[in-house]
């Protein structure tokens, strides 16, 4: 079974976890039947989109202004970007591509 | 008989809505889905009251309303939601201590003093992580009544009024959990104290000085004291 | 007091390309504002604080495994080094969305010199990043990119990813890297094999190293010819190429870590440098402007380069283009340079000519220059 990768909750950030039957053809998540918003799309990506006809398209659009403007408050940055630890893990030392690489860290986002 | 079909609507509302119609405010602990309802049914107060005495309570679609939302997004399966409103606003007697007299010199004749306390708004939600969320609102007036004699005799009597609003908001983390202090300190206005028990709380509070204007600036100031108390786990 | 920041995520001083460009960015910058705060990461015998004139560096040191908290960490730290420049703070230059964000919070003007973007790149290291992650590193550079007052890129190709992504077209400015002029009469290395190819850079898999070894080993009859590697990363990094090397039987010398100011002589006394790279999407939808490519042309070597939009860009037709990913048409392609030392002396010199008519780091960094003046004069 594929999980829901829908981010759900306003303060705590959790993942939907149902059963998906469907990926969003804009950023490819895996979303389940409840949170399935127009156009086929997941919940964050119609509220990108303006379409708030979903009840957690408008909860993903909340949540994102609310999130965005609390940054600003706290001066806390990294608050807006919600990365929870789903989306953490990936990025764990032991996952990346190649194991050879952990000895000097390739520490930059991109290369130029 | 008159209003008959006002009359009609209400009774098909959500009790809870009934409740704020007719006593404007109430007191209720019900699971995500039951405050969906009462949400729903709240949505179609516009198009079928119109009777000014059954209007909604001020604060009710723009604060309350949007609040209770969010709240229940964090609800889960099994959480539920004990709100007691009071939206009868400030100037109910019986939200009023006696005046006091307060010394004056002259040209003041006399004064009183009279404290206002109107908790408006608490709650409680357990949370889908294990924690607990309580949310308390206290808006606070003092009046200052001044009688006053002119040179010619003339009495006045004068009043000032000066409103503030508490926030507090508790959160006790999930059992076995310490969490870490943020980062970044919370904006000067907001003050976080720990007490450490069974289970570690967080608790932030603020004063505001000057009562939010809009119900868009009162739940911006709600959400950002309860941000704090989030912060301290990841 | 600083009247402009500089913020990388990225290590510096450091053997790679971005290096490079930090450093000729972050002078103009400087130079510019009468000094400034560079903030950057850390590691290894760096200093953590360094005070050169009116430029101060402080960098990134704490220890965090994880690269997203890593990057939120520099985030928040960043943000607190900025803090006390609040009041006199002008500009903020910044390369990605973490070094954004602080400079957002501060309200100075906000120039974006996206080289490259994470939600594009990431995934190469880190194959578990999940779509839905990078759709909120995506949404989190379309907001940066937003914010900014001026987005500054190296290549046409970056230049659409980006207004793709939400930046306004009449923002966004194109300043494609450059390299300085190599003289013509520098030393041989001593280390030096006979008759060499070179590559320069780092060995990310999107580089197609391993594309060049395989063309190499089809080589094998030009027993005179050498590969030199002169990697940007450390031997541990390397071994995975080194082992293909083995098997294949390439005859080749790596060389690790090379000051940025020995690999010209390196560049200038090769017979040919070649530059893989394959067509991934890193390549084909965000676009680079490898720096690699234009230091072999100042130094007048011939460089052979895999046919993409962004090599043709900083190329043209001063090199030889070659399809991506095809190990034999490569190695014909180095076969034919090598039997024509003429032409491949003539692609060289009009190669290094091309550079020095209009793409030397002082070019970039006037090119800079006009975007600081427009961002000054709004």
């Amino acid at each position: 079974m594929t999980p829901c990768a829908v981010t759900t909750g306003f303060f705590t950030l959790g993942k939907c976890g149902q059963m998906a039957v469907a990926g969003c053809p804009a950023c490819g998540r895996a979303v389940c039947a409840d949170h399935l918003a127009d156009g086929g799309l997941c919940p964050e990506c119609a509220a990108a989109r303006n379409r708030f006809g979903h009840p957690s398209a408008a909860a993903a659009a909340r949540r994102r202004v609310y999130r965005q403007r609390q940054a600003q408050y706290y001066g806390d940055t990294v608050y807006y970007s919600s990365f929870d630890d789903y989306d953490r893990a990936a990025f764990e030392p032991g996952a990346a591509a190649d194991q050879d690489y952990l000895d000097d860290g390739d520490d930059a986002l991109v290369d130029s | 008989m008159f209003w008959r079909k006002q009359k009609a609507a209400i009774a098909g509302f959500h009790p809870l809505h009934q409740a704020l119609i007719l006593e404007r405010g109430f007191a209720a602990t019900h699971p995500a889905a039951e405050w969906a309802a009462l949400a729903a049914s709240l949505h179609r107060h516009t198009g079928l009251i119109r009777r000014s005495k059954w209007a909604l309570p001020p604060r009710t679609m723009d604060v309350i309303l949007p609040l209770l939302t969010e709240i229940c997004e964090d609800l889960g399966p099994k959480g539920v939601l004990a709100v007691t409103a009071d939206l009868r606003g400030i100037h109910v007697p019986a939200k009023s201590h006696p005046a006091r007299s307060i010394p004056v010199r002259p040209p003041a004749r006399s004064a009183t003093e009279t404290w206002s306390i109107d908790p408006w708004l608490r709650l409680h939600a357990g949370l889908r992580d294990g924690s607990g969320l309580d949310v308390l609102i206290v808006d606070r007036q003092r009046l200052r009544r001044v009688t006053k004699r002119g040179s010619s005799g003339k009495t006045k009597v004068k009043r000032k009024t000066q409103i503030t609003q508490l926030i507090k908001v508790r959160r006790r983390l999930p059992r076995g959990v310490a969490g870490v202090r943020p980062q970044t300190a919370p904006p000067a206005w907001i003050g976080v104290t720990l007490r450490d028990g069974e289970r570690r709380s967080v608790l932030a509070a603020a004063k505001l000085l000057r009562l939010p204007q809009s119900g868009d600036e009162q739940l911006d100031r709600i959400l950002t004291v309860a941000t704090e108390t989030f912060r301290w786990t990841r | 007091m600083h009247r402009a920041a500089y913020l990388a995520f990225d290590r510096f001083p450091s053997a790679k390309g971005s290096a490079v460009h930090i450093r000729h960015m972050a002078a103009e910058l400087f130079d510019r504002y009468g000094g400034g705060l560079l903030c950057v990461l850390g590691g290894g015998e760096l200093p953590a604080y360094q005070r050169e004139g009116a430029v101060e560096i402080v960098r990134f040191t704490d220890v965090v495994p994880n690269l997203l908290d890593r990057a939120g960490a520099f985030s928040r730290w960043a943000a607190d080094r900025l803090a006390p420049h609040r009041d006199t703070l002008e500009i903020c230059h910044v390369r990605d969305p973490w070094g954004a964000l602080p400079a957002l919070s501060t309200g100075a003007r906000l120039v974006y010199e996206a080289n490259g973007l994470p939600s594009i790149e990431l995934p190469y290291h880190w194959p578990l990043a999940a779509p839905s992650t990078l759709a909120k590193i995506r949404e989190l550079e379309e907001h940066c990119l937003q914010e900014a007052d001026a987005v500054v890129v190296p290549s046409r190709v970056i230049l659409k990813a980006v207004a793709d992504r939400g930046a306004e077209p009449d923002r966004v400015h194109l300043v494609p890297n450059g390299a300085d002029p190599v003289p013509a009469d520098v030393p041989r290395p001593p280390t030096a094999p006979g008759r060499y190819v070179i590559y320069v850079g780092a060995l990310q898999p999107w580089q197609g190293v391993d594309v060049l070894l395989r063309a190499f080993a089809r080589l094998a009859d030009l027993t005179d010819l050498t590969l030199v590697v002169c990697s940007s990363v450390s031997p541990a990094r390397a071994r995975p190429l080194r082992r293909l090397a083995e098997r294949l039987g390439v005859r080749i010398r790596w060389e690790h870590q090379l000051p940025h100011a020995d690999v010209a002589a390196w560049l200038a006394h090769a017979e040919l440098s070649v530059a893989p790279l394959t067509a991934g999407p890193r390549n084909l939808d965000q676009g680079c402007s490898p720096i690699k490519v234009w230091e072999s042309m100042a130094a007048g070597t011939a460089v052979v380069a895999s046919d993409l939009p962004v090599i043709r860009e900083v190329l043209g037709d001063h090199g030889r283009l070659v399809p991506p990913d095809r190990p034999a048409e490569l190695a014909r392609a180095i076969r034919v340079l090598l039997e024509y030392p003429d032409a491949c002396r003539d692609l060289g010199e009009r190669a290094r000519r091309h550079v020095e008519d209009g793409f030397t780091w002082k070019h970039a960094r006037a090119r800079l220059a006009g975007v600081y003046d427009r961002v000054e004069a709004h």
